[in-house]
């Protein structure tokens, strides 16, 4: 596939997620599943169409999809629309889900979509095994850590929620499961965030002879480490439940996210050639 | 000795495990401010962690003995819970026409392991999940521990081995060298560039100019490996890498009747992005009259542009600048200075003549000694089964019994769950209740 069909695909796929994000939030908030159902499927086959793109240019360039913005955050989007979309399938009263993942999604693949789309070699440096494990770990962490945010987000909103909205969320699971389910994707999200530092850990002994040098990128992903630590401390021995939780765990997706996009932006770093180039 | 169990008070406080968390997060944030490189080994960094370390450790402790009690006998009923089942239960359901036999089949639909009596019956499940904090927070502080002593005991440093030949390892040999505390001393191996390859392709990846790397002692060979870019070279504790690359210069100093003073590698540093010497080598030297010179040599830059990083070419067009001037007592007085290309020699102030006998390419190896390492990642192994242990198979137990009360039956439950969580028991009060109703209508 040639950079320039890739793109149009990347378009129809980023159309694809806005529209679903529309047949999403008004089917839910007017109560009217056929939509929620068109939402569903318009997600999927967006989806679809995104990993199409995705796969042709890794046969092209012969690499998976994490060197440089364009491809590690158009990833990250899609690892998020097909999780979500498999999560609505089997359960539909999660469609609220949906309806909180897919604009973040869409506007995701958007801002990705405005970055350059260079194609960035594999060095000799990343020509490693571990830059896979390294990677999908990373993937799996954000992922649980977003799965999390949302449903922390839908515990939050069911509290608060009046009128449609709120009979619409009335066919959610109880509170308590809400609750339970965030604190399962939070709990998930911090044993692969920790393989994800270890295997960092080790495979930077393997290239540089050092396991850890409190580079920006190792420091802040450590940060988000032990912010979600201290959150599940909070959970399993201050009985941090409910709202408490809710509030916790949304507070800190912005410090994961900071790790994995805003630290190359803002530090000169070793770390930053997997999203800024070389 | 009084004060000792406030001291263990204090450091087990949930509440304080949670702010140092926080707060050992937010120090580590501190230190990516540009410019505050140095922060992390500052106390205000090591004394919040030394703290959490503690902390970390007196949580464990009680967490170990917590464990062991109740994997010792987990579905076992004490005078209390027996008391509590019959007054004050956390959970009563109609029991209808369920028996105890029926509350067993429905714990084990539950995958709980059960211990029943005519009419008490007790479920448990996820034991080996008592396990997990403990040999996660035991993992953390033993972490914590290796790392230190690791730091303490470990030396890293750049070694620059002209090809063709070794060097002993040993701290003059070194360019750059950090040594902890505690150190023990050098090994005195002899590391040496066998072969030096301009290139090498493998998997389709050029992984730049690559040595093939020897370990020897006594002139006996131990390892020999080509190293490059996550292809280290290892011997014990000893890691290798390819580092960098650049040029020596085979300098020599003879006397004008030809006698042979002195002969020494000169190495001669890149620059990454300029790949042009970037400070001159020097060495020192006493003339026949008792005067110190210090003669510094450095790679004159191409005047046609830069080389790539893996063009060796430069070696045979190499030209170095040599300065001598004398050291000691007085204003350093710069006697002469000229430029060199290989095979051409200069005359020294004394007399004696410099000659540039050759270059080659060194390769700049990074050697890093520290024993810690398989340690920290076999400990970062059973940190991460600890905490999956913990979080994702967590013991829980219920005991039901089965009463009845002026002619009505019920089912008087209890619960224990390790992260206080009510909703097994309330599922499994529901699929009872379920049961019993389901029977009742039959």
């Amino acid at each position: 596939m040639s950079l320039t069909l890739e793109i149009v695909v990347m378009w129809v796929a980023v159309t694809g997620y806005a529209v679903a994000s529309v047949l999403y939030i008004v089917g839910l908030t007017f109560n009217l599943p056929r939509l929620v159902t068109a939402g569903l499927i318009v997600s999927a086959a967006g989806g679809i169409v995104h990993l199409v793109a995705i796969l042709g240019r890794w046969v092209r360039i012969g690499h998976g999809p994490y060197l440089g913005f364009y491809e590690v955050i158009s990833s990250y989007a899609l690892v998020t629309v097909l999780v979500v979309a498999l999560l609505v399938w089997r359960h539909r009263p999660l469609a609220v889900v949906g309806a909180a993942a897919m604009p973040i999604a869409f506007l995701a693949i958007g801002a990705a979509m405005l970055t350059p789309k260079g194609e960035l070699e594999i060095t000799s440096r990343l020509a490693s095994w571990w830059l896979g494990i390294h990677v999908t770990f990373a993937k799996l962490s954000y992922g649980a850590f977003i799965g999390a945010f949302v449903l922390a987000l839908v515990f939050l909103l069911r509290e608060r929620a009046t009128g449609s909205l709120s009979e619409m969320l009335q066919k959610l699971p109880r509170q308590e499961i809400v609750d339970d389910l965030s604190f399962r994707f939070l709990s998930v999200g911090f044993i692969f965030l920790g393989i994800m530092i270890g295997a960092g850990a080790i495979w930077a002994n393997e290239a540089w002879g050092r396991y850890w040098a409190w580079d920006p990128i190792e420091t802040w992903s450590l940060i988000a480490w032990l912010v979600y630590a201290a959150v599940l401390h909070g959970r399993l021995t201050l009985g941090w439940r409910g709202r408490k939780f809710a509030w916790a765990a949304m507070a800190a997706l912005p410090i994961v996210l900071f790790a994995l996009v805003g630290v190359p932006i803002v530090y000169q770093s070793i770390h930053g050639a997997y999203l800024t180039g070389y | 000795m009084r004060g000792l169990p406030a001291l263990d008070r204090f450091l087990r406080s949930r509440s304080l495990a949670v702010g140092l968390i926080v707060l050992v997060g937010v120090l580590s944030a501190i230190g990516t401010v540009p410019g505050n490189e140095s922060f992390y080994g500052s106390p205000l960094f090591v004394l919040p962690l030394a703290l959490l370390t503690l902390a970390t450790a007196a949580c464990a402790w009680e967490r170990t003995a917590g464990a062991r009690r109740l994997a010792a006998d987990p579905g076992s009923v004490s005078d209390a819970l027996a008391n509590r089942l019959r007054e004050h239960p956390q959970i009563v359901v109609p029991a209808g026409d369920l028996t105890a036999d029926d509350v067993v089949r429905h714990l084990r639909t539950a995958r709980m392991h059960v211990r029943s009596g005519p009419t008490l019956v007790a479920g448990w499940a996820g034991r080996a999940g008592l396990l997990g904090s403990p040999l996660f927070h035991w993992s953390l502080v033993a972490l914590f521990v290796v790392i230190v002593l690791g730091q303490a005991t470990a030396s890293s440093g750049l070694i620059g081995v002209p090809a063709g030949s070794s060097v002993v390892e040993r701290a003059e040999s070194y360019g750059k060298l950090e040594t902890g505390p505690l150190f023990l001393g050098h090994t005195r191996l002899e590391l040496g560039v066998a072969e030096w390859r301009r290139t090498l392709v493998v998997d389709g990846i050029d992984r730049g100019p690559v040595p093939t790397v020897t370990i020897a002692r006594d002139g006996r060979e131990l390892e020999r490996e080509l190293v490059y870019a996550n292809r280290p070279l290892r011997h014990g504790t000893m890691l290798v890498h390819m580092n960098d690359w650049g040029l020596a210069a085979d300098v020599s100093i003879e006397t004008s009747g030809g006698e042979a003073l002195d002969r020494f590698p000169v190495l001669v540093d890149f620059a990454d992005d300029t790949r042009s010497a970037t400070r001159p080598a020097r060495v020192e030297y006493a003339d026949s009259a008792g005067r110190r010179w210090r003669l510094s040599v450095r790679l004159v830059p191409p005047a046609d542009g830069r080389p790539a990083s893996n063009d060796t070419s430069t070696a045979a067009d190499a030209i170095i600048e040599a300065r001598a001037v004398t050291t000691g007592p007085g204003t350093p007085q710069d006697a002469v200075r000229d430029r060199l290309s290989i095979g051409e020699d200069m005359s020294l102030p004394d007399g004696n003549i410099l000659r540039f006998n050759d270059a080659t390419p060194y390769a700049r190896l990074s050697v890093v000694r520290d024993w810690s390492v398989w340690p920290i990642y076999t400990l970062l192994v059973t940190a991460t089964i600890g905490l999956a242990l913990s979080l994702l198979l967590p013991y829980r137990a219920i005991w039901v019994l089965v009463t009845e009360r002026e002619g009505e039956r019920r089912l008087h439950i209890v619960h224990r769950h390790i992260r206080r969580e009510r909703l097994f028991a309330e599922t499994i009060a529901e699929s009872l209740t379920t049961a019993a109703e389901k029977g009742t209508q039959e």
